[in-house]
């Protein structure tokens, strides 16, 4: 589904940058599916930012921008920390797992429920899935 | 402080508490206002993106977090509240959970006998339907085989709702964004619909942030917009929710002359066990939930299972994966079973605010319902495996959607923050009837009891 993405909102180029190098780990593309970058649901990603409380935002807006420049293994090692969140001691797990919530609903979540960009058009992964809701209205 | 009251009644959240006792008390002929934080939507104009639906119609997108970030509280943000987004299951709470709730509060009218003529009122106040057999799909069958193999129980769910159309090829799944059809028995086309017509006033987009009681007038001010906006009445109505009533007392400095605000708060964290499958499942067509499990054996294991599913966002979102391993996973989506686990926890929180006047949720499982929900798990998969799933993924994150406390019901003021006519104590113009005044988890499915008590408050303040 493409929409009208907003053109402003909580994060700026260096937040994208980061959310979209974690999109192509976390969603990488394969078995038909379009990498986070190639789908383009970056695009609308100030629209799920904006309904999440000012001071998480912030909080996550400066973990992006150290990311956006961190190397790449970096964001595969921090993939797996936020997924195994429940190894490490209570003061990391907590914000690990908080991270994974967060980027998870700002990256799957939008890929998943098949958020484009305007010009994408390949198959999208609802198609892939060969999903679709029959919504009768009469 | 306003001078004067504008209204009779006050109302704040719309949901199953909120849009009963707007309607039941502007149709008895009281002025009332009601005011919600989220945006009000028609069958028409629901959103039809899961993701967009999540940040449109759930507070912070449905990322209510416990301080441990280990638990997600969801509920509803829009004029219809919760009734919008959940699952319409409409069930009365059975005596033993009735008994407990008389136990624990100390009082006697937590009896079926006693409880039968509210939850009467509010069955009349929708349309009821049983998921019948042929309605169910195959994520269902396997549901029932799971249980039959086991020698354990279930029943069809009854759900609020008038003409879903799924014989004619209708998927009831995309009304967790709202019902396209208006089927969906949700407030806004119900109680509140009925209340408009009798000249309802319904503020919506309004956060309300204080209260004030005077004498004689309760006022509470807020945002709508940019602007700040008061709106006054001779009594009030608290009906925003577990997390939402709590907060606004909170933030209204009621903590300090009610000990208990905050305390008791429960819920039935859920999670979702997936069976991958050879061939096509396609939980996510038709009536996507049938089925419940019963019979002496849950309510003694204190959880039981439903047959559920979700869509692909919210799917991937609780797969513990990612990368090549996720995208293997949710090609298979239309693969997938699902049964869901939902625990009667004993656990018990407790719900602060911070400086910012934000919630603070702790609440972190007691061992017995961590120990509960693994065995529950463990069955689920053998349940699961036991129909041909080639593999069962349990999800990694737990949620709750049935969020009851905070502001419990009972005798005695150092323990209870409402008393037996729904008056917060010591302040006798402000209600609530809402599940935050829950003694305790029911163990069943709320909304029901929700509107039950919220009609007995609608009947005393009418007269």
């Amino acid at each position: 589904m493409a929409s009208n993405p907003s053109v402003s909102g909580p994060f700026g180029p260096l937040e994208k940058k980061a959310l979209t190098r974690l999109g192509d780990v976390m969603v990488p593309g394969g078995e038909g599916f379009p990498s986070f970058s190639e789908l383009g649901c970056i695009d609308h990603v100030n629209d799920f930012a904006c309904v999440a409380p000012l001071e998480d935002i912030r909080a996550l807006s400066r973990v992006l921008k150290a990311l956006a420049i961190a190397p790449g293994f970096c964001l595969r090692a921090l993939c797996w920390a936020m997924l195994n969140a429940d190894r490490f001691p209570f003061f990391l797990a907590t914000p690990l797992r908080q991270l994974n919530i967060g980027l998870r609903g700002l990256i799957v979540t939008p890929y998943f429920a098949s958020l484009t960009s305007s010009d994408f058009t390949g198959a999208t992964p609802h198609e892939v899935m060969d999903f679709s809701l029959n919504r009768l209205r009469d | 402080m306003a001078a004067k009251a504008d209204y009779d009644f006050l109302i704040i959240g719309s949901g199953s508490s909120g849009g009963v006792l707007a309607g039941q008390l502007q149709q008895a002929g009281a002025k009332c206002v009601l005011l919600e934080a989220g945006q009000r939507y028609t069958a028409k104009s629901f959103p039809q993106n899961e993701a967009i639906g999540s940040a449109q119609l759930l507070w912070n997108g449905g990322l209510d977090l416990d301080t441990r970030g280990a638990m997600a509280f969801l509920r509803g943000r829009c004029v219809g509240g919760g009734s919008v987004v959940n699952q319409a299951l409409m069930n009365r709470l059975d005596r033993e959970a009735l008994e407990s709730w008389r136990a624990v509060s100390g009082i006697d009218s937590f009896s079926e006998a006693r409880m039968d003529r509210w939850y009467t009122r509010a069955e009349n106040g929708l349309a009821l339907r049983e998921i019948g057999g042929s309605d169910r799909n195959r994520n269902a069958r396997i549901f029932e085989e799971g249980h039959k193999k086991h020698g354990l129980d279930y029943v069809s769910l009854r759900r609020a709702q008038s003409d879903c159309a799924t014989d004619r090829g209708n998927d009831c799944m995309a009304c967790l964004n709202g019902c396209h059809r208006g089927s969906k028995q949700d407030m806004s086309v119900t109680y509140i619909a009925r209340g408009e017509q009798a000249g309802l006033k319904i503020v919506s987009e309004f956060l309300a942030e204080r209260l004030e009681c005077g004498s004689d007038v309760v006022t509470v001010y807020g945002h709508r917009g940019d602007r700040i906006e008061e709106f006054s009445a001779k009594k009030a109505i608290l009906a925003c929710g577990a997390l939402g009533t709590p907060q606004l007392l909170l933030n209204s400095g009621f903590g300090e002359r009610l000990p208990a605000l905050g305390r008791h708060f429960t819920a039935h964290p859920q999670q979702m066990c997936f069976g991958i499958f050879e061939e096509r499942i396609d939980a996510h067509k038709g009536a996507f939930q049938a089925l419940a499990s019963s019979g002496p054996e849950f309510k003694r294991w204190r959880f039981k299972l439903e047959n559920v599913f979700a869509p692909p966002g919210a799917v991937a979102m609780i797969a513990p994966m990612y990368g090549a391993e996720l995208l293997h996973y949710m090609k298979k989506y239309r693969n997938l079973a699902c049964i869901e686990v939902a625990l009667r926890a004993e656990t018990e929180g407790t719900l602060r605010t911070d400086k910012s006047g934000r919630l603070q949720i702790e609440y972190s499982l007691c061992d017995a319902d961590k120990r509960r929900g693994a065995e529950a798990a463990r069955l689920v998969t053998q349940m699961l495996e036991a129909s041909g799933a080639e593999r069962v993924v349990k999800t990694w994150l737990q949620y709750c959607l049935h969020l009851m406390g905070g502001c419990v019901i009972g005798t005695d003021g150092k323990d209870a923050v409402v008393n037996e006519q729904f008056q917060v104590y010591d302040h006798e113009d402000l209600y609530i009837a809402d599940s935050s005044i829950f003694p305790n988890a029911p163990g069943i499915n709320p909304a029901l009891t929700i509107m039950a008590l919220s009609h007995q408050l609608a009947d005393a303040l009418s007269g």
